[in-house]
């Protein structure tokens, strides 16, 4: 790797480091920063005399931080490794159906499962709309795959039909279960559609930051076949790549990475289609740059997000997945042009 | 040595490919002539594995080619394909890097990085290293892809019993390029490793190959050394067209004129052009 890709993944640690400490003093209630500084010593055993309440050390250690993290870079890797597989900067990870699925399974546990969970405790019932959105996510992205594999074989081109088969099918029943849904349904289902981070818990940081890991450290290591797979399939055969184990790499992290922030925090969109296109845009297109500064990216991205969303209506909260939109289209449009102005690549 | 028997393959009812048998020996130039449709290109797909076929078998270097492993055989042979189009944008150095891949893990060595600027050397793409791939032009992304495939099989001075194909390889090249490339690929040949290449121009063949095989509609032809093969009967029933065999004015080899059933009638309508704009001229 360059200069220039190690400077660029150094600044991108700075801004996430910068967003996450701006993030544990930021919302509702203000925390300064020799309070954050005091709680994190005291946490560390260094701090003898805390001069902050419970309620800033329960903001501070609110975890929600944590989870943007997690969720964020997990969308962000996940994109960079999509988009190398399909060879298509416009893919994302909704390309295979996770997304799409996921919101089937939870329109479908909101709308049509209210009833039978009705007598079961209020644990079971939060607990049930994010393990059916998993299994939703993980039964469409499986039901792709299947569909797009001919003789041992998953075409490329096959998956990427076959996904806005299934996305166009769990849209038009998704619409169909808003169409039958009370007031009071259709409310969650679209607060859910939009994303969250604020039901953060630390079973949900915990299981998100296991998944986050495993899918950093299953997918960071791909950035090799990914840049022969950029040459074309066969091309990548060629030199030594095992296109199909790679495939199947690639969508099952994929597909258990999404499929679990999914189901923590609803559909988070945005993250996983512009910051892997955006690091391409700013530094370079070698996947050992992309990959770890897609993570990062995403994470910083989602940080931002996630503090703007709790500030800008306070004491209300915005749903995020609304926030990374407003910040990365118009900072993705405006690197566009400056591309295109450059030397007309885009 | 590259040792193949009797390859067939078929789809469906259709015969693409029909016992089709060569033997190439380390050091030996292979050119693969027949026109549209013959089957070159599935030949070349046979022998690269994109492909599985229907019966007969192949051997390198003693050993059926199913029993390598692709990881392995990414450092014995190297396939330039007609595909030029990267999804991203990658520098020359960096395309070029990648047929390094399968030498090493994590970081390139200083010897990849030798190999990098030998076949960037060679291709004259020294003043284009920084480039970004997608901008340049047809004949420049070629190069890259050439240099790319040499690369990919140099091991320094110990690189021998490697196998070369390329598709192709003159396609989008001038003149002179196309000549640098195939002087290459026999240098490489002479060095003790195998080249097949896919090739339209006969004369070039001519000059570069010591075998030929030539295929129509997947019927093998001839096989055999080029004095052998380039024969009038041959190439006429090759390509359906009259042929005129010389000897090349400067060296050894044949040369190939052919002759056009249209040429007659596009003399005439150029003579009648000429005579037109003789009685406007005042």
């Amino acid at each position: 790797m360059n200069k220039r890709s190690n400077r660029l993944l150094l600044l991108l640690c700075i801004v996430l480091v910068i967003a996450a400490i701006v993030s544990c003093m930021t919302g509702a209630v203000h925390v300064n920063f020799s309070d954050l500084a005091g709680i994190l010593l005291n946490k560390a055993g260094l701090n003898a005399h805390p001069t902050h309440t419970a309620q800033h050390e329960a903001i501070v250690w609110g975890i929600r931080v944590l989870l943007s993290i997690a969720v964020g870079s997990s969308l962000g890797i996940c994109g960079a490794a999509m988009q190398g597989l399909f060879r298509n900067p416009l893919a994302d990870p909704s390309i295979i159906g996770v997304s799409s699925g996921a919101t089937l399974a939870a329109a479908i546990t909101i709308v049509l499962g209210a009833r039978w969970f009705a007598h079961f405790p209020l644990i079971v019932q939060t607990s049930s709309l994010s393990f059916f959105t998993f299994c939703g996510a993980l039964v469409a992205t499986i039901f792709v795959f299947s569909i797009a594999v001919n003789r041992g074989r998953a075409s490329v081109s096959g998956m990427l039909l076959a996904g806005i088969a299934v996305n166009a099918f769990a849209a038009a029943f998704t619409g169909l279960l808003t169409f039958v849904a009370n007031e009071s349904q259709l409310r969650s289902l679209t607060f859910w559609t939009l994303g969250s981070l604020g039901g953060a818990t630390w079973t949900s940081v915990g299981l998100m930051s296991a998944v986050s890991l495993a899918c950093l450290a299953g997918l960071a290591g791909l950035h090799k076949p990914l840049n022969l797979l950029s040459l074309g399939e066969q091309e990548a055969q060629h030199t030594g790549v095992n296109t199909e184990k790679l495939k199947k790499r690639i969508i099952l992290f994929t597909a258990i990475a999404v499929g679990t922030s999914v189901a923590l925090c609803g559909l988070i969109g945005f993250v996983g289609l512009v910051v892997p296109h955006l690091m391409r845009m700013i530094g370079v297109s070698d996947h050992r740059f992309v990959l770890p500064a897609s993570a990062i990216g995403g994470a910083a991205l989602l940080c931002i997000a996630d503090t703007t969303a709790r500030i800008i209506a306070i004491p209300t909260e915005v749903p995020v997945g609304v926030i990374t939109a407003l910040i990365g289209a118009p900072f993705f449009l405006v690197i566009l042009v400056q591309q295109k102005q450059k030397n007309d690549l885009i | 040595m590259l040792n193949v028997e009797n390859l067939s393959f078929r789809k469906g009812n259709k015969t693409i490919l029909n016992k089709v048998s060569f033997r190439l020996r380390p050091g030996e130039f292979m050119a693969i002539l027949g026109s549209n449709g013959a089957g070159k290109s599935t030949l070349i797909k046979l022998i690269t594995r994109q492909q599985e076929a229907s019966s007969g078998s192949i051997h390198f270097r003693d050993r059926e080619l199913h029993s390598y492993s692709m990881e392995q055989l990414s450092t014995e042979r190297s396939v330039l394909t007609q595909q030029l189009n990267l999804a991203f944008q990658f520098t020359v150095e960096e395309v070029v890097m990648m047929g390094r891949y399968p030498h090493f893990k994590g970081q390139a060595r200083e010897e990849d990085v030798h190999a990098v600027r030998k076949a960037i050397h060679h291709s004259e793409l020294s003043s284009y290293t920084n480039r970004v791939y997608n901008t340049l032009s047809g004949g420049e992304q070629q190069r890259t892809q050439i240099a790319r495939v040499f690369t990919q099989l140099d091991e320094g001075e110990q690189t021998s019993g490697k196998l070369l194909l390329l598709d192709e390889p003159l396609n989008n090249l001038d003149i002179k390029h196309q000549h640098e490339v195939l002087h290459r690929a026999i240098e490489f040949a002479h060095e003790g490793n195998m080249v097949i290449a896919v090739l339209h121009d006969i004369n070039m063949a001519t000059q570069y190959a010591d075998q030929i095989l030539m295929l129509k509609k997947g019927e093998q032809l001839a096989y055999g050394p080029v004095e052998k093969v380039i024969r009038q009967d041959l190439l006429e029933t090759c390509y359906d067209m009259p042929v005129h065999i010389m000897k090349h004015p400067q060296y050894s080899c044949p040369m190939v004129c052919f002759g056009s059933r249209h040429h007659a009638q596009a003399v005439r309508i150029k003579e009648q052009l000429n005579n037109e704009l003789i009685t406007i001229e005042p």
